[in-house]
């Protein structure tokens, strides 16, 4: 993301109020506009008021109907399309594509910022080909292995519901590539043409051809976007194409970014899996001819809007990582680099010390503010939503788990950029064990009654010791830094008599 | 026994003064078996120069200058805190290198090379750093550091085949393994010296550009330590000459343990060559084309020789290979002096060969210790003008004392003095008496002082002696 810092700090440098709104919609769009637009996609299909609007302005533009017949048939139609098939396939896509390629992008991320680091741009294309094909082959067999396993379910569900879980992993791959191109304005739009492309294509061809439809229509609507961030990806950094698994290097050499990413994603979810695995609240699909599909709507949905509320988190993050953090940062490590006595190196290290401090108190409690508000919002039911009778533990503690779990992955983000790998590995391996640990605990012991406790408690503890963990490596981090550094000298070896002898007889 | 023998950056590999010294004694030796030990620089295969003899029964190498993997405990925060309480700045290096042998007694077998990440070692360098250059870029500080103790660490750390002696031909790196050796597996050990290691890094370090003037005088200093180090660890130090003896006894408190044992050669092969018929008077300069041999000098000086004597011939005899560029600067002299048709390049050769053709023997070096070419130049008749490095005088004029004889068998002039190299040329060509006494005096020299019967005697007396003072002693009893 080298290029925000720059546009953020033109905006902030302005001095206005208004610069700086415009600099906190600029991180929030980076931050969290795919999120926001994908969300946006899937409301529109899973809310029948947003269904209703949209799919008219469809018909409309696509369909001879007259605005009568529209009228009537978008109440059936909204049945036709959306429903547990549909729900089912997307939810599942979703949850186990990020998990399977959490991963995978981290290790394509590190892969590409090496390169632009070197200026090595010839191979990114191709590595990005290369790390969207290992996606595909894993998701492919992840979902041979589901509908192995579960091989009752209707063949159009196997095929579909395979196409649209091999979709969105290469979506989530290939737009870490496009987010790297520093085109924004056009990473954005890619996914507004994914987000808009799914909905139409679900409404037109769940329309002609049913649940089928609507989950097809989806899967291409975000192959559409794949296809332009592909391109994006080649415009940028060139489209050549060569056949190589040098890629595949990076993946032993950043084992430790697999193992974060696929556990962050499963820390993220391993709540809802235990949840829909409950007899209690989870739900079997099989009265629908779908075998092995579980879902609990009634935690789903007011999780789901619950990681919303960490928006704020994000971009209030982007916004002070990228503009006031990162020149201490950086004057910090120009000091080591560039020649800098060691009292320029340790006042260096303490304003950056103080600046993360001070930024990381300015996230909280800008966060706390919007939780709150939400909280108070929500307990006196202003937001309108399908949650409608949920628990309101559900709810409450929800909020505060994403709350919580934003604050996790900015500490674990400021450990990434001091390079900090094994701690958060370890961090995340923390959560996933302890949401899960809690998960089923929490359900065995009190039912349903503490639902969402594992999640926010896995964060909010692993929070607090990435916190510490944090500072008690920045108090060192001369040090550290200095002392993490590889000598460039060969690999030593041994001569013995025998190889000598062999040598000389070779040479001879 | 077996006698752990080790080199750094000579044998087998380099040709010249230490190899030679080394092939020589280890192909006479009969009554011990040897194991050779190099220890290079960056890790690099490379193809010997020397064939080894029936009684070298194993062969060991390691780099310096690369990163290995050690099995072996790291370092720990005792040892640290012990290590750190005996350096103090400005270094007084026979007292610490006392304190430095106690230490590495006592923690004889770390991975020394994860010193540099102990905590301690951190205080430690800033500690240094904010005493005496807080002024200073500390990232080159501490690469500077990191990057001088890197072959240190190795030095130390390394584990070498076990021996009964271990014999180091050099302070320096070499010197650190012999003495951890000597310490790991309770054997002692002895050094030879043909140039005095610290000495040579002290030239270096003040020549050299790269190493800022802050930098210098610490280094050296250290050198000087490690130096003063294995002296005192060591059972015997021998030397070549008096001259280097000397300088020993600066970093070498108990002067019982140092002795000199010349370097010899072959007398009969040499004193037997037969001289053959010319027209010319062939000067040789035998030796590597090198900088430090200085051939420049020489050809400046047979410039000189040339231009009152017609009929003269230059040749030098030795490998090209070894400095390329160097090389062909001396050529581009040839061609700027216009001597072309006097000075012939032989390359690799047989110097007996030369010998029988050889009228005087030229030596333009700017170092040496005890050049073998002089006294195999002497015992062949052939009188020797040489520049005063090492033991070139000592050779040339006797060292005065009772195992030597009286009387010049050459010429000395300084170094870089091409002036002086061709009158002292001159004057052996003109003064056919001076030339004839010379050549006499020089093979009686050889005979009585530097025949490699005598060199190797010494050795085989010194390597059962210290091997039987060990087994007397309470170290060797409790091993056996």
């Amino acid at each position: 993301m080298a290029g925000i810092g720059f546009r953020l700090n033109r905006f902030i440098e302005t001095g206005t109020i208004s610069g700086n709104v415009l600099a906190f919609a600029y991180s929030a769009i980076i931050a969290a506009g795919p999120w926001i637009i994908t969300s946006l996609a899937l409301s529109t299909l899973l809310n029948y008021g947003f269904f209703k609007v949209i799919a008219q302005v469809i018909l409309n533009v696509f369909t001879n109907m007259t605005d009568r017949e529209i009228i009537y048939s978008i109440q059936n139609l909204y049945s036709k399309i959306v429903n547990e098939y549909f729900s089912v396939s997307i939810v599942y896509s979703f949850v186990f594509s990020t998990i399977i390629t959490g991963g995978i992008i981290m290790v394509l991320s590190r892969n590409i910022s090496d390169k632009i680091y070197s200026e090595n741009y010839d191979d990114i294309f191709s590595d990005t080909v290369g790390f969207i094909m290992i996606s595909q082959i894993i998701s492919l067999i992840a979902a041979m292995i589901f509908f192995g396993i579960y091989d009752q379910n209707p063949l159009w569900v196997k095929i579909f519901v395979t196409w649209l879980f091999i979709s969105l992993s290469t979506l989530w791959v290939v737009s870490v590539a496009a987010v790297a191109t520093d085109s924004y304005v056009k990473y954005l739009l890619a996914f507004a043409i994914t987000g808009l492309s799914s909905v139409i294509f679900s409404i037109l061809f769940g329309l002609k051809f049913g649940p089928v439809g609507s989950v097809a229509g989806y899967a291409l609507g975000v192959n559409v976007g794949i296809s332009y961030m592909l391109f994006m990806v080649g415009e940028y950094f060139g489209f050549r194409l060569k056949i190589s698994f040098a890629w595949a290097k990076s993946i032993v050499v950043n084992w430790q970014n697999l193992v974060i990413g696929t556990f962050y994603y499963l820390a993220i979810w391993i709540d809802d899996i235990v949840t829909w695995a409950s007899p209690q609240l989870g739900e079997s699909y099989t009265r629908y001819g779908l075998y092995g599909f579980r879902l609990a709507y009634d935690y789903d949905s007011p999780m789901f809007l619950a990681y919303l509320t960490t928006i704020p988190t994000m971009a209030m993050f982007v916004l002070v990582l990228e503009t006031y953090f990162y020149k201490k940062y950086k004057l910090f490590y120009q000091n080591i680099t560039s020649g800098g006595t060691y009292s320029d190196i340790i006042i260096s290290k303490n304003e950056m010390i103080q600046e993360m401090k001070s930024n990381i108190s300015l996230v909280v409690k800008f966060q706390i503010i919007i939780t709150a508000i939400i909280y108070f919002i929500n307990d006196i039911n202003i937001i309108v939503s399908q949650n409608a009778g949920l628990s309101d533990i559900i709810r409450r503690i929800g909020i505060v788990g994403a709350m919580m779990n934003g604050f996790y992955l900015m500490i674990t983000l400021l450990l990434l950029y001091f390079d900090f790998r094994k701690e958060v590995m370890l961090l995340n391996i923390l959560t996933f064990s302890i949401n899960i640990g809690l998960s089923y605990g929490l359900f065995s012991v009190f039912d349903n009654k503490l639902l969402g406790f594992s999640y926010t408690i896995a964060f909010t503890v692993s929070t607090f010791i990435g916190y510490k963990i944090l500072i008690k490596k920045l108090e060192n981090i001369e040090k550290i830094e200095f002392n993490r550094q590889k000598m460039y000298t060969k690999e030593g070896f041994y001569i013995n008599y025998d190889d000598i002898e062999k040598y000389v007889k070779e040479k001879k | 026994m077996k006698i752990g023998i080790l080199f750094e950056g000579t044998y087998p590999y380099v040709q010249g003064g230490v190899s030679s010294w080394a092939a020589s004694l280890m192909r006479n030796e009969k009554n011990v078996d040897f194991v050779a030990i190099h220890v290079g620089a960056n890790p690099i295969r490379r193809l010997p120069k020397y064939k080894f003899s029936d009684n070298i029964k194993d062969y060991f190498e390691f780099f310096l200058f690369s990163s290995y993997k050690f099995e072996k405990q790291p370092v720990t925060d005792e040892f640290m805190e012990e290590l750190v309480s005996i350096i103090r700045y400005p270094f007084e290096e026979i007292y610490m290198g006392e304190k430095l042998f106690n230490v590495l007694k006592k923690y004889n077998n770390f991975d020394y090379t994860t010193l540099i990440k102990n905590d301690i070692y951190w205080d430690f360098i800033i500690k240094l750093y904010n005493n005496f250059i807080p002024y200073e870029n500390f990232n080159y500080y501490y690469w500077n550091l990191r990057s001088m103790l890197l072959p240190f660490l190795n030095a130390l750390t390394v584990d070498i085949p076990v021996c009964d002696v271990y014999h180091s031909v050099t302070t320096g790196y070499a010197g650190l393994t012999a003495l951890m050796a000597s310490l790991r597996y309770n054997k002692p050990y002895i050094i030879t010296e043909h140039g005095i290691y610290h000495r040579e890094r002290q030239l270096d370090l003040l020549r050299s550009k790269w190493v800022k003037d802050e930098y210098r005088i610490p280094w050296i200093r250290l050198f000087n330590t490690i130096s003063a180090l294995t002296y005192y660890g060591a059972a015997k130090v021998t030397t070549l000459f008096k001259k280097n003896q000397q300088i020993e006894k600066e970093l070498c408190d108990d002067h019982s343990k140092l002795e000199i044992i010349p370097n010899g050669i072959d007398y009969n092969h040499f004193s037997s060559i037969e001289k053959e018929e010319k027209t010319s008077v062939n000067i040789g300069l035998v030796g590597r084309v090198v900088e430090i041999k200085d051939i420049k000098t020489a050809l400046k000086s047979i410039k000189i020789v040339s231009e009152s004597i017609s009929e003269v011939k230059f040749y030098i005899i030795g490998p090209t290979d070894e400095e390329p560029d160097y090389f062909k600067e001396c050529k581009e002299m040839i061609d700027i002096l216009n001597i072309g048709d006097i000075v012939e390049f032989t390359g690799m050769a047989d110097v007996s060969q030369w010998y029988s053709k050889l009228d005087i023997v030229v030596l333009s070096s700017v170092s040496e210790g005890q050049p073998l070419v002089l006294l195999e130049a002497m015992a062949s008749g052939i009188p020797c003008v040489s520049t005063d490095v090492g033991a070139c005088s000592e050779i040339i004029y006797g060292t005065g004392e009772d195992n030597d004889i009286d009387g010049k068998c050459g010429l000395i002039v300084k170094p870089k003095d091409f002036s002086s190299m061709a009158k002292a040329i001159n004057e052996l060509i003109e003064n056919k008496e001076f030339y004839n006494s010379a050549s006499e005096i020089g093979k009686k020299r050889v005979h009585k002082r530097y025949m490699v019967e005598n060199m190797i005697e010494k050795y085989d007396g010194l390597y059962t002696g210290v091997y039987k003072k060990w087994l007397e002693s309470d170290s060797g009893s409790t091993d056996l």
